[in-house]
C-alpha cells in the first residue's frame, strides 16, 4: 500500500472527521490531531493537511504500524 | 540504573551513549563524552520511586547504535529540532524547566518543520521541590557546562534494520463532563468556552469543584494528551497550566484514576513493551499517586517536570523501544 493508491476524498475524510479508526502509531495520531486542530482554526486547508499526511506515510513506509494505519485510512468511506 | 558519579564516569570513558539525570553538582563532576543530562533528584528506580541527591540515574542507550552526536539548541534554533534529525536517527532532548527554551518549545513545536515526522523523546529538567524558586533547572550537553536556557540533544544513529518507536502510557481518559475549548492558547488563560458558552475558566473550576490534580485531556486521533493544571487562579485571575492549551482542540477534565500503580501495571501488562530503551514519568504522577517506594513494572527512568514524545506532555509516561524492521 502506498499513499497515492488512496483516493483524495478518503484522505480528506481522514483529516476532517473527528472519530478515529483505532490508529496505532503515536506520531501519526499526534500529527493527525494537530492537523485537525489547524483545520478547526482555519490555519491550514484540507489539501495542505493531506499533503502533510502523504509525506508522513511516504517517509515511514517501512514501519509496520504505519503500514497498518495506512490500511485503516484506505478503509474509510470518502467524504 | 542508579550509579555513583565514579561509576558513571567509567561508562562515559568506555564510550557508552548515556542519558543522565541527577543533582547539578554530580553532573558537573562528569567527564566529557557521549551523554546529555538534566537536573532532577527524583527517579523511578528498579527498587521503586525515590529521591536521591547522591546518585545519578543513567540510561544506557542500546549498544546496537552506530554512533551518537550531541547538539545544543538555543531558543532561536528550536525550529530545526525535527528537520535536523537524519532518517536513521532517534533524538533525545532535555530542556530546562521554566526556561524560555521550555516555553518556546511547548508553544511552537507542533508548527516546526517535520513535526512528528522525526522521533524525538525526552524530558523537562527540574529541581528538588524543597528548592523551588531557589535554584534553576539545568541541562548538560556532553560536558560539565550547566545550561539553563538551551536544549541538550543527543542524536543516536540506528542500524538500517532498526527503527525507533515512541509511545506513551497515559492512564487518564477524557471524563464525561463538559467540552472545553480555549479562544486563546498558552500556559495561562482567563476565558474558555464550556460547551460553546463563554466562561471564566477559574470561576468554572471553582463552581464545579474540579479536582485540579486531574488534567485536561484532549483526544488526538486516539492518543490522549494531557494538560495539567498548575494553579486554578493566580493574581491575575488566570488558570495556569504545565503545558499550553491550544485553540481548536477540545478538552475534557480527566476521569479519576482510582489506584495509579495497579492501573499502571495493568496497562503495562496490556501493552507489554519489549526492549524499552528509555522512559520517563511525570513528577505529578509521582506526587499525586504516591509513587515513592513503589515499583512500576520494571519501567525505570527520571521523574520529570514534563515529558516529551514529539511534543510536550504532562502526567504521562513516555517510552522508547527500538524495533526490528521487517
Amino acid at each position: 500500500m502506498t499513499p497515492n493508491l488512496i483516493p483524495e476524498p478518503v484522505w480528506i475524510q481522514a483529516v476532517t472527521q473527528s472519530t478515529n479508526a483505532g490508529f496505532e502509531f503515536l506520531a501519526f495520531k499526534i500529527l493527525l490531531g494537530t492537523l485537525r486542530m489547524r483545520l478547526q482554526t482555519k490555519s491550514s486547508t484540507p489539501a495542505q493537511c493531506v499533503l502533510d499526511l502523504k509525506a508522513f506515510f511516504t517517509k515511514h513506509a517501512s514501519i509496520p504500524a504505519v503500514q497498518r494505519d495506512l490500511e485503516k485510512i484506505s478503509k474509510l468511506k470518502a467524504a | 540504573m542508579l550509579l555513583n558519579p565514579n561509576q558513571v564516569s567509567e561508562k562515559i570513558a568506555a564510550g557508552q551513549n548515556l542519558i543522565l539525570a541527577g543533582d547539578e553538582s554530580l553532573l558537573k563532576s562528569l567527564p566529557a563524552g557521549n551523554w546529555i543530562g538534566g537536573t532532577i533528584p527524583y527517579f523511578m528506580a528498579a527498587e521503586g520511586g525515590c529521591k536521591r541527591s547522591d546518585l545519578i540515574f543513567a540510561t544506557e542507550l542500546p549498544k546496537c547504535a552506530l554512533g551518537a552526536r550531541i547538539e545544543v539548541y538555543q531558543p532561536g534554533k528550536l525550529d530545526h529540532l525535527y528537520s535536523d534529525g537524519a532518517t536513521d536517527e532517534v533524538s533525545f532532548i532535555i530542556i530546562p524547566g521554566g526556561s524560555s527554551t521550555h516555553q518556546r518549545f511547548a508553544l511552537n513545536a507542533p508548527g516546526y518543520p517535520e513535526f512528528a515526522s522525526h522521533p524525538l523523546i525526552g524530558w523537562i529538567s527540574g529541581v528538588d521541590l524543597d528548592h523551588l524558586g531557589k535554584v534553576t533547572p539545568k541541562v548538560f550537553a556532553g560536558n560539565a557546562t550547566a545550561l539553563e536556557n538551551a536544549a541538550a540533544v543527543l542524536r543516536l544513529k540506528l542500524p538500517a534494520n532498526k527503527f525507533a518507536q515512541i509511545n506513551i502510557i497515559n492512564l487518564f481518559q477524557q471524563g464525561n463532563g463538559d467540552t472545553i475549548t480555549f479562544p486563546a492558547g498558552g500556559f495561562a488563560v482567563t476565558g474558555a468556552n464550556i460547551n460553546g458558552e463563554t466562561s471564566n475558566f477559574s470561576a468554572y473550576l471553582k463552581e464545579k469543584q474540579v479536582d485540579t490534580r486531574l488534567p485536561l485531556v484532549a483526544d488526538y486521533a486516539g492518543a490522549m494528551i494531557n494538560v495539567s493544571i498548575k494553579s486554578a487562579t493566580n493574581e491575575k485571575g488566570e488558570v495556569e497550566f504545565y503545558a499550553p492549551v491550544v485553540p481548536g482542540i477540545e478538552y475534557r477534565i480527566a476521569a479519576p484514576v482510582a489506584d495509579y500503580v495497579s492501573s499502571f501495571v495493568a496497562e503495562l501488562d496490556r501493552v507489554a513493551p519489549n526492549n524499552v530503551a528509555f522512559s520517563c514519568n511525570c513528577i505529578l504522577n509521582y506526587l499525586y499517586s504516591g509513587l515513592e517506594g513503589k515499583t512500576t513494572g520494571g519501567i525505570t527512568g527520571p521523574i520529570t517536570f514534563g515529558e516529551i514524545a514529539y511534543q510536550l506532555l504532562n502526567q504521562t509516561l513516555a517510552y522508547l523501544t527500538i524495533e526490528d524492521l521487517g
